[in-house]
């Protein structure tokens, strides 16, 4: 008897019929994804006065940019689904603020862009939205803030430590069509604790969440690894990416290729970015450019994609709080 | 390559060439009382690497170095030597210190000034070593 | 998998921290930030009526001086990443600490941003500072009162 929950299929295959991806200046410079990307700004702030402006601009580019690459303006959008890592995520709703969409406010940390892709397939799927949008973003400066230090204070970080992308990624999700990408099914994660504790080694924390969603997912929709071109976990970066592939070899899968990280990529494996990329805008922006670019040119056919998330604040770790994990996982076929 | 060698040479040589600069032991009386027994007292304690010592009208400012591992105590060593230059000459106003600043100043003034400005310059030095903080 | 299989084996594959590379790394990076502190300490007694003693007052001054410029344009962040401890123990580390908040919170204006999270992490450096400073003046004088030892 296979455990059902959490599993979603949508039988009427809505696709993804636009994406739109924005990235800061380092990342630009930086990342291999900032080449599939639609705007690059040369300031962190997108020329406005604070960081958490500049974060609602890119995201309302991307947008802007999703909705355009279909013809259509905000006034066409039936909903806008999305979020980010500042405290209520207020650069989300600036960015809805500004575009005018009816909007829900998704959180689950940095697994935000498959949450939100997977509510916007379930409001098509109903019949009740010919067009949604959503994505999630983050932007370095803002979030490190918040989660971190002050940006200029010297601390020494570890291995394990991870960098804040400064991206957004967005989807527009429709009913289906011919030649889009196939939003086939997904699987909401379980919140995972196994008791890891320390801000700077997230990856670590959400490795298990990932390998639950994971085998939840295969389990749940039949599938083996083999089925999957690629199979494309969040922001574990090279530490947890690693947790990750050692966990499914345990459970007996073939860990050998077809696995990615974006987290590990974004920064081109670079040793100055120490574990690689975290935030909500790595997933989303990693996914909705290279990977979606791919599907659409036939290079992958079948991707199944685990975007994770720790759940923490900073008041929660300040008060010795174990950080709890969330994965979600979709999958996305090409016909 | 070439060029980081060529700097480390050159941060080694003044990094020794900073260690090899000593002054060693000077003395300078313009009045006529007997040196001799301050000079002693200053050459035979082992502490002492360097000492300038000058005694003029009714001061003697004596400025020291103490030994690296001495430098710990250097206020205590001075301390010390004020109490025995005091008992050696009383009628004298004695300076001494193991501040850099005094050895440093007491060298230029013997070095560099003539001697109407010393009495001008020593009462300075003086007072700089009682300034606190 | 429960909580203390999967503790031992976060712990295998996570990298250990190099630590004598680290203390090596600190050792150097904060000696140079002392030895250029010596310089100027130096200068100060040198071309100024400072003493030894009497010199540490600028001399701190210019230091917290020197970090404030490294870390407006970004470089003290990358001198900490090397230096570690190293950066973080002399005078331009509390500089730096006070500095970062101040930049951090100047969107928030003069009074509630910079004024308010100055001391967002440098407080618990003055607090300590001076409740340690406090307890060894205590023992002291105590030691002093029972003649132990002198001042």
């Amino acid at each position: 008897m296979v455990n059902k929950r959490g599993l979603l299929t949508f039988a009427s295959n809505p696709v993804i019929a636009s994406t739109g991806v924005t990235v800061g200046p380092l990342e630009t410079k930086k990342s291999p994804f900032s080449k599939y990307a639609d705007k690059n700004y040369d300031d962190e702030r997108c020329g406005l006065k604070t960081n958490e402006q500049g974060h609602a601009k890119m995201m309302e580019d991307a947008c802007m940019i999703a909705l355009s690459k279909l013809d259509k303006t905000p006034t066409d959008a039936e909903f806008v689904l999305m979020g980010d890592l500042v405290n209520e995520m207020t650069p989300s709703n600036f960015a809805a603020s500004t575009i005018g969409v009816p909007y829900l406010g998704m959180f689950s940390a940095c697994a935000t862009s498959v949450s939100s892709l997977l509510m916007a397939a379930l409001l098509t799927e109903s019949g009740m939205a010919e067009l949604v949008v959503a994505g999630s973003s983050s932007q370095h400066n803002a979030i490190e803030r918040q989660f971190r230090y002050p940006l200029q204070y010297g601390s020494q970080k570890g291995a394990t430590a991870q960098w804040t992308v400064s991206a957004a990624g967005v989807a527009t999700i429709i009913p289906h069509i011919e030649g889009a990408p196939i939003i086939t099914c997904g699987t909401i994660g379980i919140v995972t604790d196994l008791g890891l504790t320390d801000p700077l080694n997230m990856g670590a924390a959400m490795a298990p969440a990932a390998a639950d969603t994971f085998k939840r997912h295969l389990e749940g929709h039949g599938s083996t690894v083999e089925d999957y071109d690629l199979i494309m976990t969040g922001d574990l970066g090279k530490i947890g990416f690693e947790l990750f592939k050692t966990l499914l070899d345990r459970w007996e899968y073939d860990v050998s290729s077809t696995f990615r990280d974006a987290g590990a990529e974004y920064y081109g494996k670079h040793p100055e970015f120490l574990a690689g990329a975290s935030g909500s805008g790595c997933s989303a922006s990693a996914y909705f450019s290279e990977v979606y670019d791919k599907l659409l040119s036939g290079t992958y056919k079948r991707v199944l994609l685990i975007a994770t998330g720790s759940l923490m604040s900073p008041l929660s770790y300040q008060q010795g709080d174990t950080i709890p994990c969330i994965a979600h996982a979709v999958e996305i076929q090409m016909k | 390559m070439a060029i980081r060698k060529i700097l480390l040479l050159v941060f080694i040589l003044v990094l020794l060439a900073g260690c090899s600069t000593s002054i060693g032991f000077k003395t300078v009386n313009t009045t006529d009382i007997d040196e001799q027994q301050a000079e002693t007292l200053l050459k035979e304690d082992k502490r002492l690497k360097n000492a300038v010592m000058l005694i003029h009208d009714d001061r003697l400012i004596a400025g020291l170095r103490v030994n690296t591992f001495e430098r710990f105590k250097k206020r205590k060593i001075a301390k010390e030597l004020t109490k025995e230059l005091e008992k050696m000459y009383p009628e004298l106003k004695i300076t001494v210190s193991a501040d850099s600043k005094v050895l440093l100043e007491t060298n230029k003034l013997i070095e560099k000034e003539n001697e109407q400005n010393y009495l001008k310059k020593m009462k300075k030095i003086s007072a700089l070593v009682k300034e606190e903080t | 998998m429960d909580e203390k299989k999967y503790q031992q084996l976060e712990q295998q594959i996570t990298p250990k921290p190099r630590y004598l590379k680290n203390c090596i790394l600190a050792f150097v990076v904060g000696g140079f930030i002392c030895f250029i502190g010596q310089f100027v300490a130096l200068f100060y007694i040198s071309f100024f009526d400072f003493t030894e003693r009497t010199a540490s007052n600028p001399t701190v001054a210019t230091m917290i001086f020197i970090s404030m410029l490294l870390t407006g344009f970004g470089y003290y962040k990358k001198i900490a990443q090397v230096g570690g401890a190293g950066s973080a123990v002399p005078i331009t580390g509390f500089g730096n600490a006070m500095i970062s908040a101040a930049i951090e919170h100047r969107s928030e204006g003069y009074v509630l941003g910079v004024g308010g999270n100055m001391f967002k992490l440098a407080g618990s450096v003055i607090l300590y500072g001076v409740f340690s400073a406090f307890v060894v003046a205590l023992i002291k004088t105590i030691l002093v009162g029972l003649g132990v030892v002198s001042w």
